[in-house]
C-alpha cells in the first residue's frame, strides 16, 4: 500500500502575525483567489477557519469597491 | 461616537481642482451631519477591477472619522446624492489604525498581460528593448555575420542541424562542420550539392571574426 505523505499547510496569517487581513490590500488578497475571482477554499490555502472568515468579508469588501473583480474573464480578457 | 472608514471613487474627468472641490464638499457634508473627520488620504487614480458607469479609472479617497448611527445615515445619503462619486462604501471600525503609518496600497493591475506572473508567457512585447539593442560583449557582435548563414544549413538537410549551431561557438568545431557535409555527400540525397555549398559559406565567414578577436588580445598585450 503505498503510502502519501502530505506537507502540512499553516494558515499565513497564524505564521506571520503582522500580515493584517485587510480589504485596501487587494495585492495580498489576489493570493486568495483564483485567477476568475473566485474565492480559493481554505482547504486549498491552508487558511484556518478564523482567518478564514475575515479573509472572506475582506476580499467581499474589496470587490464591492472595485479593488478586486468579482469575476475575470479568463479567455477574452 | 463610533469609529468609520469610508472609501469612496471620484470620477477620473473631474481635474485635480474638481477632486479637491469634491473632497472638500464631501469633508463639508460629513461636518454637517454631525461627524467628526479624523484623517483623510488620497490614493490618486487607479484602475478600477471593474467599469462603473462606464469608466475604468477613478480617484480613491479614503476617510477615516467619528460619528452617531443617524449622522452616517445623513452622510450616506449626502454622498449618494453627488454625482461626482462613482462608488462608496463605509464600514465600521473597532479601531482607528496608526493613521501615521498608513500607507497607500499597491495598484493591481491585470497580472496576466505581463510576462512571468502566470498565464500565457512569451507574447510579442512592443515594449520590451530589443536583443540587438543590449550592451553586450565583443565576442557576440562578432558572431553576428554567421547567424544569416546558420538557417540555410537548416532548410537544406536535417543532418547538418546540428552543424549549424557549432558553427557560432569555436574554431576546433568548425573544422568538423565542413567534414560533416561530406558525409552527407555519401549518402544518396538529392539535395546533396547543395548542402555542400552552405557550410562552405558559412565557414570563411566564421573564421574571419575569430581573426578579428585575435588581434585585439594581441594589441592588449
Amino acid at each position: 500500500m503505498k503510502v502519501f505523505s502530505y506537507r502540512k499547510k499553516i494558515c499565513k496569517f497564524c505564521e506571520n502575525r503582522k500580515m493584517l487581513i485587510d480589504y485596501k490590500n487587494p495585492s495580498m488578497l489576489r493570493r486568495f483567489v483564483t485567477e476568475q475571482g473566485k474565492i480559493l477554499p481554505k482547504r486549498i490555502t491552508g487558511t484556518c477557519s478564523l482567518h478564514q472568515r475575515s479573509l472572506v468579508t475582506a476580499i467581499k469588501r474589496a470587490r464591492n469597491i472595485a479593488l478586486l473583480p468579482y469575476t475575470n474573464d479568463v479567455k477574452n480578457a | 461616537m463610533k469609529k468609520y472608514e469610508c472609501l469612496y471613487i471620484v470620477n477620473v474627468n473631474y481635474d485635480s481642482e474638481g477632486i479637491s472641490a469634491v473632497t472638500a464638499r464631501i469633508e463639508e457634508i460629513l461636518k454637517n451631519s454631525g461627524a467628526e473627520l479624523k484623517n483623510t488620504q488620497h490614493w490618486g487614480k487607479r484602475k478600477l477591477a471593474y467599469a462603473i458607469d462606464k469608466e475604468r479609472y477613478g480617484n480613491y479617497v479614503l476617510l477615516h472619522f467619528e460619528g452617531e448611527d443617524p449622522s452616517i445615515a445623513d452622510f450616506q445619503r449626502e454622498i449618494e446624492i453627488e454625482l461626482s462619486v462613482l462608488h462608496y462604501m463605509t464600514i465600521r471600525l473597532d479601531e482607528f489604525p496608526d493613521f501615521e503609518a498608513l500607507t497607500i496600497p499597491q495598484a493591481v493591475e491585470n497580472d496576466r498581460k505581463r510576462p512571468g506572473m502566470g498565464g500565457r508567457e512569451g507574447g510579442y512585447d512592443r515594449d520590451r528593448p530589443r536583443r540587438d539593442d543590449r550592451d553586450r560583449p565583443r565576442r557576440d557582435d562578432d558572431r553576428a555575420p554567421v547567424a544569416p548563414a546558420a538557417p540555410v544549413a537548416e532548410e537544406t538537410a536535417p543532418a547538418t542541424e546540428e552543424a549549424a549551431p557549432a558553427v557560432e561557438e569555436t574554431e576546433a568545431v568548425s573544422e568538423k562542420v565542413v567534414e560533416t557535409p561530406v558525409e552527407v555527400a555519401a549518402a544518396p540525397e538529392p539535395k546533396v550539392e547543395e548542402v555542400v555549398e552552405a557550410p562552405v559559406e558559412a565557414a570563411p565567414v566564421e573564421e574571419a571574426p575569430a581573426e578579428e578577436a585575435e588581434k585585439p588580445a594581441e594589441a592588449a598585450e
